[in-house]
């Protein structure tokens, strides 16, 4: 499978997500402060538990593709030396900053936990864990790609919104500066990842048709279900 | 036990991805679920799905029944009996107190027994006396196997969407596929599956689409794709034209639609109508008339299939779970798409199943569900309350 193939991907679903009326309304600053509110409670809870899912990808993608995952974990976790915090603790200086409860704080954390807690107990359905692998990976760098498009002009109209400082936003805009590199990394530790594991272009396709079968970006940040065009 | 308090809850979940057959496209599930609370405080959940083509039940007409029958309910004492030799004998005390209570229920031209409703009263004083009592399903009766293996449904689709979700299917180790089929179905696509399943087994499934002489041609021309059944091919389907065309074909013939009652069963295994009966939980009307089901076709030695209906969530599938672990005749067992198919289900925990279809017993007090009562109040539309 090719980086061009990947690249399609993740184009197509960009596209989608770009012009999709939520987010035009959105990055548009004319949705309203509960919408923008809505927003960052889902962010917080697709990405609160990225490192745990990164540690995943790390114990798995072939050793060409472990420092990347490596330097990519540490940042995560504000290890990377740089003495920037961890991206779940930039997304709780976000949730204090528009003040969110203690008690709707803990909703989301155990929302986030509960999402990790059921993917260990449910049955697998992929048959190896290098399917599983696969299908995380997809979507990892995904997230990767768009936000490295996408998250600065997200931070710039939930400042809008909300009136927030730029430094409770951090996180979004460390993804779009950061994750330029990240993103284009990622293709290439997929490519790697496929040729290692000997996995045919079939397979491949059907378990991003799978991994896509609604379009992610919509479906975490807006809550809606938008059958993905790739 | 008396019941203090019952609320039939309309919910409206969005599939994740819309379900189509001959009769309906399906974008949300419009599952009814049922919660009573008992005198002391002990809460039970049930759950149906009522269609009108099956039982003549509508949500509203069913939510109208509700109301109805609260009054007699909360007047009847409740109670199973664990000492029994039987399940049936087990549920007996519930099966003749809930049939008596539906009795009372005025007629209505439309509806043709009141299953959808029973199904949901069955459950939840179910899952309410046994949690009184510290038991759960299993001591109505045991798991014969620890595990299930539940089948992909292909969704009347364009045939290459339909290719595409039996290549997804594949990829997510399914041994047993069922294909909605309707007139104008390309044979081609029925043979493009099964060259692409290899020897798995490929069931149709036809939703009474198909006319008499349509229903021969078809399956005439597809016996040799090495199908295990092909589920109510007819429309307007009478226990003698099912029996008719089973006389023209190698495929077994599956009696679904055309199955409500035990009286249905009665009259279609004695014309040798179907070689398979599916029962459903919530179309049948619950766990005794299905158990009398069982019965029935063991005797008449015809296979059984444990259907769904699109949009169970989390109590119809756990109960079904225990169903299908418990009676080991049944072949194919279908549902537990959980959150596959459900934006959201209303159980703690997931039900859905895993690689190649394989699902595990599922244990817990009561009917073995922890319904997470703020998911169902999130997609509540209407409900039984005067």
């Amino acid at each position: 499978m090719k980086r061009e193939q990947f690249e399609g991907w993740y184009a197509a679903l960009h596209r989608q997500l770009t012009r999709h009326p939520a987010y035009e309304t959105f990055v548009g600053c004319k949705a309203t402060r509960d919408d923008a509110l809505a927003l960052v409670r889902l962010v917080c809870k697709a990405h609160l538990r990225s490192p745990n899912i990164l540690g995943f990808l790390y114990a798995i993608v072939p050793p060409g593709s472990r420092a990347h995952l490596e330097h990519n974990l540490l940042e995560e976790l504000g290890k990377d030396g740089d003495g920037e915090l961890s991206h779940p603790e930039l997304l709780r200086r976000l949730g204090r900053a528009i003040g969110l409860s203690d008690k709707l704080w803990a909703g989301l954390e155990d929302s986030a936990e509960q999402v990790l807690r059921n993917k260990a107990i449910e049955p697998q359905l992929f048959g190896t864990l290098v399917e599983t692998g696969l299908n995380v990976a997809l979507e990892v760098f995904a997230f990767e790609w768009v936000l490295a498009r996408e998250s600065s002009k997200i931070g710039a109209a939930l400042q809008q919104y909300l009136g927030l400082e730029r430094e409770s936003l951090e996180w979004f805009y460390h993804h779009s500066e950061v994750d330029i590199a990240h993103a284009e990394q990622g293709l290439d530790a997929l490519v790697d990842y496929v040729a290692y594991y000997q996995l045919d272009d079939e397979v491949v396709r059907t378990i991003a048709e799978i991994t896509f079968r609604d379009n992610i970006f919509l479906k975490r940040y807006f809550d809606l279900q938008v059958e993905a065009e790739i | 036990m008396r019941i203090a308090s019952a609320a039939l809850l309309a919910l409206d979940v969005p599939f994740v991805e819309q379900f189509a057959h001959a009769a309906k496209t399906r974008r949300a599930s419009d599952a009814l679920v049922l919660k009573i609370t008992t005198e002391d405080g002990t809460v039970g959940w049930g759950e149906t799905l009522v269609r009108p083509y099956l039982s003549g039940e509508t949500v509203a007409s069913t939510l109208a029944s509700m109301r109805e029958l609260v009054p007699r309910l909360v007047k009847e004492s409740w109670h199973l009996d664990f000492t029994a030799p039987t399940p049936r004998a087990r549920l007996a005390p519930v099966t003749l107190a809930l049939d008596a209570l539906l009795e009372t229920l005025p007629l209505q031209a439309s509806v043709r027994a009141y299953t959808g409703i029973r199904c949901a009263l069955e459950l939840a004083i179910l899952d309410a006396l046994l949690r009184r009592a510290g038991r759960e399903l299993a001591d109505i009766m045991a798991p014969a196997r620890n595990e299930v293996i539940y089948s992909g449904v292909i969704s009347a689709e364009e045939p290459a969407k339909s290719l595409k979700i039996a290549r997804q299917l594949k990829q997510l180790g399914i041994q047993h596929y069922k294909l909605k089929v309707a007139p104008g179905t390309a044979l081609d696509l029925v043979r493009d599956i099964r060259a692409l399943i290899g020897g798995a087994s490929l069931r149709l499934d036809a939703n009474a689409s198909f006319t008499f002489e349509e229903a021969v041609a078809f399956c005439q021309a597809i016996e040799s794709s090495a199908i295990d059944a092909i589920e109510e091919p007819l429309k307007d389907a009478t226990p003698q034209t099912l029996g008719a065309l089973q006389t023209k074909t190698s495929i077994p013939i599956m009696v679904d639609e055309a199955l409500v009652t035990p009286g249905d069963a009665d009259e279609l295994i004695e014309v040798g109508a179907a070689k398979m009966l599916n029962i459903r939980l919530a179309k049948c009307g619950g766990v005794a008339p299905c158990l009398a089901l069982v019965e029935k076709a063991a005797e008449a030695g015809v296979g059984l299939q444990l259907g769904a209906l699109v949009g169970e969530t989390a109590i119809l599938s756990t109960v079904g779970r225990w169903f299908a672990c418990a009676v080991e005749r049944i072949k194919f067992v279908e549902g537990s798409y959980g959150t596959l198919l459900l934006k959201e289900d209303i159980g703690r925990r997931s039900v859905r199943f895993g690689h190649g279809g394989r699902a595990p017993a599922l244990r817990g007090p009561g009917l073995g569900v922890e319904v997470d009562e703020a998911v169902v109040r999130k997609y509540v539309v209407a409900d039984s309350e005067p």
